[in-house]
């Protein structure tokens, strides 16, 4: 073989060093598509974010915009102060303030991995209509929007550094497991009635923490907020929670707000009129484990990322 | 005197351009038929300006006629019902639908001009387009291997990429990235292998091509096949595999028919049974289904014609064909409204989808295009008029593309883009009209073609 085509040889060897750098994105089989409820829970934590120091919990209650509404009433959330005024002064679609705000439209790299479901604009579920435009196939209906949590939460590590922040907004509502069949009580088993998991109060204290970057090393920021769902943003389909908030209020020397490398979401069950009945009945086997809160979207508004 | 040296130096320069441009389709550049069509167009009213003399002196009513089929294909495909439904719906722009006839003939016009110009080397052609068939299929290779690492369809048989909040149609076994306009995209499996399918019909020029004399030329070709190679068996699926192990064998027959007269004649009835058996049956299949008369059936031919999971898919796309609805062409999902809805799903064979993006006439000229094209090769092989390792690597190129793109051709490739792309929509199906209009006329243009003789036995 002549001299220089020995370096063909180092093709296959390039080849299988190689590092599959998308392969963190990965998601295996029915992993979050599961018929079992608790299956379904995403608790990825990413480890530095999981290890750096976090300040002490801001409650953020009283100036946080928190708003119940149902699917095609988003008319009030100019108010938050958020978006232009006029920017609903026609027929107010929820998709259109998704679709101006997702992060998926930052960067291409917002758009992989299974936490894409929190930027990709579709702020509700969207179980009727096929939302990825292929419509006469298969989706997965109600576990395509959300990303379900629990108490313990998650984290993400984004695939850029944000500069100065502006607002925060979430988009969420909450549910407990009402697709179990039977429950007992005092070792006897009951059938439970139909739809008797629906309508009900619930309240949570809703952390967010965001990892912000600086030169020591990566600090966390933690937000509180008390939720307390109305009955029908609880679980009747198509009704939200949407909580925003304007971080300039919070700007310090210190605390500037840039370089935001991740963020975390836990919460707190404060109460759930479903649980705690069934606790109170004596139905075993019954905990807040059987809570989960479904995000739907994330947003970042007029923030630029690097 | 100078004048004419003049011309002749544009001349040359044309034809330069033109390999230029073979390099940009084939390299599959921006991924725009739009560009490819265009492209086509300028190249053929620029050899036409330079070869006017050559065209009145080398008559064109010889091959004129066989543009007729073409003509038909492209005519019907782009105002059929099909294309018209689909542009409404915005899977195509009105600009591809105009180019259609209007790419695709000039693009078949140019192989008739590159077949009477004297500036135009086979051997260039087929290096040129070979080279950038191979910088594209390496493109993509070394992204699959950044993205998702070598052998990964062995691996992640149940893993799945979401994007966008959605999940992936295919595990990540079944998908790989592809240089699409300036941007990587997730592809079917079937679609990635394409390309390196394509690149390694260069194998053939290796065994008539001497390493000693052509140092360049063969080595050359060589990094093509093992790139070819590394390409396939490194990203293994069952069609890169398979259609790695049909490319050999098709090497070995051509080598061995061209090294062995006595083999020759037995491949050449092998051959004529095979076509003439396939085609029988694709025919009988179609009409049968097509006119209903396969409903009837029972037993075995029920089970052939009717109730196993080909047919499940095809059959739809076949009933009522001779009908005045389906006749013209028919939209597909996902076009659905009125007033197209004789609505079914493509069936990723371009055989039976012609009838659903051509109609039936325009389906029976693509087919009389390309037979007419495969039967030229006798014609071309004794008229000696290319060497005959360049035209093995044509006949190659066109075996596999027409196999590829007869039984894989899925028009939905992209996995989360909206990308609804017939076969006669992409690049190389754009280079594979040239080669076959090129092959039809260098036959039959410049009346000294070499009758049929008896051929001694040849080493090359």
């Amino acid at each position: 073989m002549h001299k220089r085509f020995k370096y063909l040889l180092l093709l296959p060897v390039v080849a299988i060093v190689s590092c599959g750098y998308s392969t963190s994105y990965f998601v295996e089989g029915d992993k979050y598509t599961s018929a079992n409820f608790k299956e379904n829970y995403y608790k990825h934590w990413d480890e530095e974010l999981k290890k750096s120091t976090k300040f002490d919990p801001l409650d953020v209650t009283d100036e946080a915009y928190i708003y119940d509404y149902g699917y095609s009433s988003i008319a009030a959330l100019p108010e938050f102060g958020i978006i232009d005024p006029n920017y609903f002064d026609s027929e107010p679609l929820i998709e259109e303030y998704g679709k101006e705000f997702k992060m998926g439209a930052v960067d291409d790299s917002f758009r992989y991995g299974y936490q894409s479901k929190l930027y990709d604009g579709q702020m509700v579920c969207g179980a009727q209509n096929g939302m990825d435009g292929k419509d006469g196939r298969p989706d997965y209906t109600y576990q395509k929007g959300r990303v379900q949590t629990s108490e313990s939460g998650f984290s993400i590590r984004f695939s850029k550094e944000s500069n100065e922040l502006h607002y925060f907004a979430i988009q969420f509502k909450a549910s407990t497991d009402n697709t179990r069949e039977y429950y007992t009580v005092g070792g006897t088993e009951y059938k439970k009635q139909p739809d008797n998991a629906l309508y009900h109060d619930s309240s949570i204290a809703l952390t967010v923490t965001l990892f912000l970057k600086n030169n020591e090393g990566i600090v966390g920021y933690p937000f509180t907020i008390n939720v307390d769902f109305d009955k029908k943003s609880t679980n009747v389909g198509a009704h939200y929670t949407f909580v925003a908030f304007d971080l300039t209020k919070y700007k310090t020397d210190t605390f500037s707000f840039t370089r935001l490398v991740g963020v975390s979401v836990t919460y707190k069950v404060l109460s759930d009129e479903l649980i705690d009945y069934n606790k109170d009945m004596g139905v075993e086997d019954v905990s807040y484990d059987d809570y989960a809160l479904f995000l739907y979207e994330m947003f970042f508004p007029y923030t630029s990322w690097n | 005197m100078n004048k004419l040296k003049l011309l002749n130096r544009y001349s040359a320069a044309v034809t330069f351009l033109a390999f230029e441009f073979f390099a940009l389709i084939a390299f599959n550049y921006s991924g725009s038929f739009v560009l490819f069509g265009a492209l086509s167009l300028a190249l053929c009213i620029l050899l036409i300006l330079f070869n006017i003399g050559e065209i009145k002196s080398k008559g064109l009513s010889n091959v004129a006629l066989f543009f007729i089929p073409l003509f038909l294909f492209t005519l019907l495909t782009a105002v059929g019902n099909y294309n018209i439904a689909h542009t409404q719906a915005g899977d195509f722009s009105w600009a591809e639908t105009v180019f259609i006839p209007l790419g695709l003939l000039p693009m078949a016009f140019n192989g008739y001009l590159l077949s009477i110009d004297k500036n135009f080397k086979l051997k260039t052609f087929i290096m040129v387009v070979f080279s950038a068939l191979a910088v594209y299929v390496l493109i993509n290779f070394v992204y699959n291997l950044i993205s998702f690492g070598a052998f990964y369809p062995l691996f992640y048989k149940n893993f799945y990429l979401y994007y966008d909040g959605i999940k992936s149609e295919v595990p990540v076994s079944k998908m790989a990235y592809v240089l699409e306009g300036f941007k990587f995209i997730e592809v079917k499996m079937s679609h990635y292998v394409l390309y390196p399918l394509l690149l390694s019909a260069s194998s053939v020029m290796l065994l008539f091509t001497s390493p000693k004399k052509e140092k360049g030329y063969f080595y050359s070709f060589l990094v093509f096949t093992v790139l070819a190679i590394f390409a396939l068996t490194f990203i293994p699926s069952t069609l890169s595999l398979g259609g790695l192990a049909a490319v050999a064998i098709l090497v070995l027959v051509i080598y061995l028919g061209k090294t062995f007269v006595k083999t020759r004649t037995v491949f050449k009835f092998i051959l004529i049974a095979l076509v003439a058996l396939f085609l029988l049956g694709y025919l009988f299949y179609v009409i049968v289904v097509a006119t209903g008369i396969s409903n009837s059936f029972t037993g075995i031919l029920n089970r052939l014609f009717v109730s196993n999971r080909f047919s499940a898919i095809i059959n739809p796309n076949l009933e009522g064909i001779f009908s005045s609805a389906k006749f013209l062409g028919f939209a597909s999902w996902p076009v659905n409204y009125y007033p197209y809805y004789e609505v079914a799903y493509p069936t990723g064979f371009f055989i039976f989808d012609t009838f659903m993006t051509s109609g039936v006439i325009g389906t029976v000229a693509i087919f009389a295009f390309v037979f007419l094209g495969f039967v030229s090769f006798k014609k071309y092989f004794y008229s000696h008029k290319d060497e005959f390792r360049l035209q093995a690597t044509i006949l190659l190129l066109l075996i596999v593309f027409v196999a590829y793109s007869a039984f894989f051709n899925d028009v939905d490739y992209a996995l989360y883009y909206k990308l609804y792309k017939p076969i006669y929509l992409t690049s190389p199906f754009t280079l594979m009209v040239f080669m076959f209009s090129y092959v039809i006329c260098k036959t039959r243009v410049d009346v000294a073609v070499v009758e049929e003789k008896k051929e001694e036995v040849t080493n090359a």
